[in-house]
């Protein structure tokens, strides 16, 4: 088990944002989760990272509860939200450090540079990354995440605010880590062809109403990767609707 | 005259959206049209129109009755309004005549609108601001000089037409430095000031001679040729002339570029007035996005890595290392009450302050910390372990700046063991009262708000023990108190299993 949750339900107020889900992503493999706005995505990756307090259920990452081992899990756990935020009076570079201090991290500077070359945004080390845009932002948080080496990597809507070349770059580092053995759960609209993920989820209202490997959801629907998303959701939704009707 | 129309229309709309949801504050029903609630609108305006009324009427009689009135003092007011002018003329010329908020910038702005019709709206609203408050403080001003004059509202209209003037003439000269598409000179606020220094040269009476008409009717107002009402409306006439021609030439390139924040900061709506700590966040980031990075961060490891963070904070936000300044002078002036004041209730007059006081925070490395749920995940440990770790340096600086301000200024208070650890256990307090209310607030993720409030009630309940039992001992006592409920507070989070206090965004 790498990460999972059993029965996790999330409330704000008398709103479920989950409504008891259960989910298991293992070591090395790619999940992507769909859904419609507010259907609940978000609040799913922001709970298994421990940043939401669940109203029911349990999150647990390599076999060690988050409720217990706070500590450890964060440490492997990493979250890229859709928009983040960073510290107002840092550079980039000093984001970096700091971060690099805190987990104790030593020799990272290469590869920091590396993936920011990579990403492009290494011409800008001396900046403040409130003058970004949303996609350098994005990219500057990827890397602060990717430098710690989490086990598991959660990335909301991460392919959203990048150009296509970054879409296309971001698609295949993913998919060399999680050849490496990270997980990788990323809540998305769109799917470069590069991107293929193992798995694929789809949340409707706070449920889990999918839960399926995306070959066999390809092969039985002849869908293409790249119509994948929208293909998948209105099929699934419209199925999900019409049974509840 | 279509434009200005047009602009009127969505002013009207936007002062009567305004007016609405102030009275639906004051409990008003806006959705009812019936003669209950327009009468008791009514009374609600009468109210107001009467407490201003009342309230004006008492602090003139309050200033009118002060022991030290020497109407020969009156000479002073010539050069205060001139000084108050030329700086007001320099920040006028740093900054733009009107800025716009979202709505105006993505739909006015880009359009072929009249620049004329958009400055309209800030100019009235400048101007009838301007009259308003300068009439008032002109009526203060005389009547502190020569009680209740009988030249009183004679005064409060020359101070009005002098603050509309004033007022005119910024907003001319803010608008001819965006005239051009060109980025405005960042140099261009000191004219005012080299100007009046070699007008002042030249001739000081010529400096103050227009300010100089706003006391006449005070002095010799019958041997005057013209009355001064005559002058300074021409001022103000003039100023309304200038600015209606260079209004319409005003480049709104620069316009935009100053708005962004004050229209972010518009958007925030209601929050915006109670929560001054965000928009003071929003200035400071929108400050250093517009320049380079000053100095580097130190790389100093854990435990001292948020010492060298501090260190490149203060060195690019300055504010903040005077905002620490500012808690020395607070807790200087704390230690002076304790150990000189025999009434044991002047005190309390320290914890107005204490809670007016907007800027200081000891804890202000945290609260970035704890409230940025991406930045947070980054840290290892605890929210508690994160509190100690980001307070040693302010805590150092604060506690060293108090001392040195202490030792400049002894003012009575020796130094010596008893107060010196009064000092510390104050500045100890100050932290962990603060500390208190943000891990209080932290886990329902409401944010860290509140902590003036914190730091008031935490103060308060230290200075009051202090003062009416025994200074040290109490002082001690609860601060230990203060100490212990913050770590209860941090390990019941730990064991609890999450310290993450995320805002749902969803």
């Amino acid at each position: 088990m790498r990460g999972a949750c059993q029965d996790l339900t999330v409330k704000y107020g008398h709103f479920v944002a989950l409504d008891h889900i259960n989910l298991n992503i293992p070591e090395g493999q790619s999940a992507i989760v769909l859904g419609e706005n507010g259907a609940g995505k978000s609040t799913l990756l922001r709970t298994l990272a421990g940043w939401i307090r669940p109203t029911n259920g349990r999150v647990a990452i390599n076999d060690q509860y988050l409720a217990q081992q706070e500590r450890q899990v964060r440490a492997w756990v990493k979250l890229v939200p859709d928009t983040p935020q960073f510290y107002s009076d840092l550079t980039v570079w000093e984001h970096l450090e700091i971060v690099a201090q805190a987990n104790h991290i030593r020799h990272w500077q290469d590869e920091a540079t590396s993936l920011l070359t990579r990403f492009g945004i290494h011409r800008n080390l001396r900046s403040f990354p409130s003058r970004f845009s949303r996609g350098m932002q994005y990219k500057l948080a990827l890397v602060m995440s990717l430098i710690t080496k989490p086990e598991l990597l959660l990335l909301d809507e991460p392919y959203g605010p990048l150009d296509p070349d970054s879409q296309i770059f971001l698609a295949k580092y993913l998919a060399e880590l999680v050849a490496s053995g990270v997980s990788v759960l990323l809540s998305t609209h769109v799917l470069p062809d590069e991107g293929a993920p193992h798995r694929i989820l789809v949340l409707e209202q706070g449920r889990l109403v999918l839960d399926s490997f995306v070959a066999d959801v390809m092969a039985a629907g002849n869908i293409t990767l790249a119509s994948l998303p929208h293909n998948v959701l209105t099929r699934v939704l419209a199925k999900v609707r019409a049974s509840d009707a | 005259m279509h434009d200005l129309l047009l602009i009127s229309r969505i002013r009207l709309r936007q002062a009567t959206s305004q007016i609405l949801y102030a009275l639906r504050v004051l409990g008003v029903d806006t959705s009812k049209t019936d003669w209950v609630t327009y009468t008791y609108g009514l009374y609600l305006v009468g109210v107001f129109a009467g407490w201003t009324t009342v309230s004006w009427a008492g602090v003139l009689h309050l200033v009118a009755s002060n022991p030290w009135m020497r109407p020969t003092w009156i000479i002073i007011i010539p050069p205060l309004l001139t000084f108050v002018a030329v700086v007001s003329w320099a920040r006028a010329l740093g900054t733009v005549p009107f800025k716009l908020a979202h709505g105006d910038l993505e739909l006015l702005a880009p359009s072929p609108i009249s620049r004329r019709a958009l400055a309209a709206s800030p100019w009235i609203v400048q101007q009838v601001k301007a009259a308003l408050i300068q009439g008032f403080l002109g009526s203060l001003i005389v009547a502190f000089f020569h009680g209740v004059h009988r030249h009183l509202w004679i005064e409060v209209e020359l101070f009005a037409l002098w603050g509309m003037g004033v007022s005119g003439w910024g907003f001319v000269w803010s608008s001819l430095r965006v005239m051009s598409a060109r980025k405005p000179r960042h140099w261009l606020w000191l004219l005012p000031l080299f100007g009046a220094i070699a007008v002042g040269a030249w001739s000081h009476t010529a400096l103050l001679w227009p300010a100089h008409w706003v006391v006449l009717p005070l002095t010799i107002q019958s041997q005057a040729a013209l009355r001064p009402q005559e002058v300074l409306g021409l001022m103000v006439v003039f100023a309304w002339t200038a600015a209606l021609a260079v209004s319409g030439k005003i480049h709104l390139i620069s316009i935009q570029e100053a708005s962004a924040l004050y229209a972010d900061m518009r958007a925030l709506g209601t929050v915006y007035a109670p929560n001054p700590q965000l928009v003071r966040d929003m200035v400071q980031a929108s400050r250093l996005r517009g320049r380079r990075a000053r100095g580097n961060m130190p790389t100093w490891h854990p435990p001292f890595a948020e010492c060298g963070r501090l260190y490149v904070v203060l060195l690019r936000s300055p504010g903040q290392a005077f905002a620490l300044l500012e808690i020395a002078l607070l807790i200087r002036s704390a230690l002076l009450l304790i150990f000189s004041s025999h009434t044991g209730i002047v005190w309390l007059f320290w914890l107005v302050a204490c809670y007016r006081f907007q800027r200081g925070s000891t804890t202000f490395l945290w609260q970035r910390n704890a409230n940025n749920a991406f930045i947070r995940q980054f840290w290892p440990d605890t929210l508690l372990e994160r509190m100690l770790r980001s307070s040693v340096l302010p805590l150092s600086i604060v506690t060293g700046l108090s001392v040195l301000l202490w030792w400049l200024l002894p003012l009575g208070v020796p130094l010596s063991v008893k107060p010196a650890l009064t000092l510390l256990a104050l500045v100890i307090a100050w932290h962990f009262a603060e500390t208190f209310e943000l891990m209080r607030k932290l886990p329902n993720g409401s944010g860290a708000v509140g902590t003036r409030e914190a730091r008031t009630i935490g103060m308060g309940m230290f200075l009051f023990a202090a003062i009416v039992l025994h200074k040290l001992v109490m002082a001690w006592a609860l601060t230990a108190i203060l100490v212990f409920i913050v770590f209860r507070q941090g390990v019941s989070e730990f064991h609890r299993g999450t310290s993450s206090v995320g805002i749902p965004q969803d």
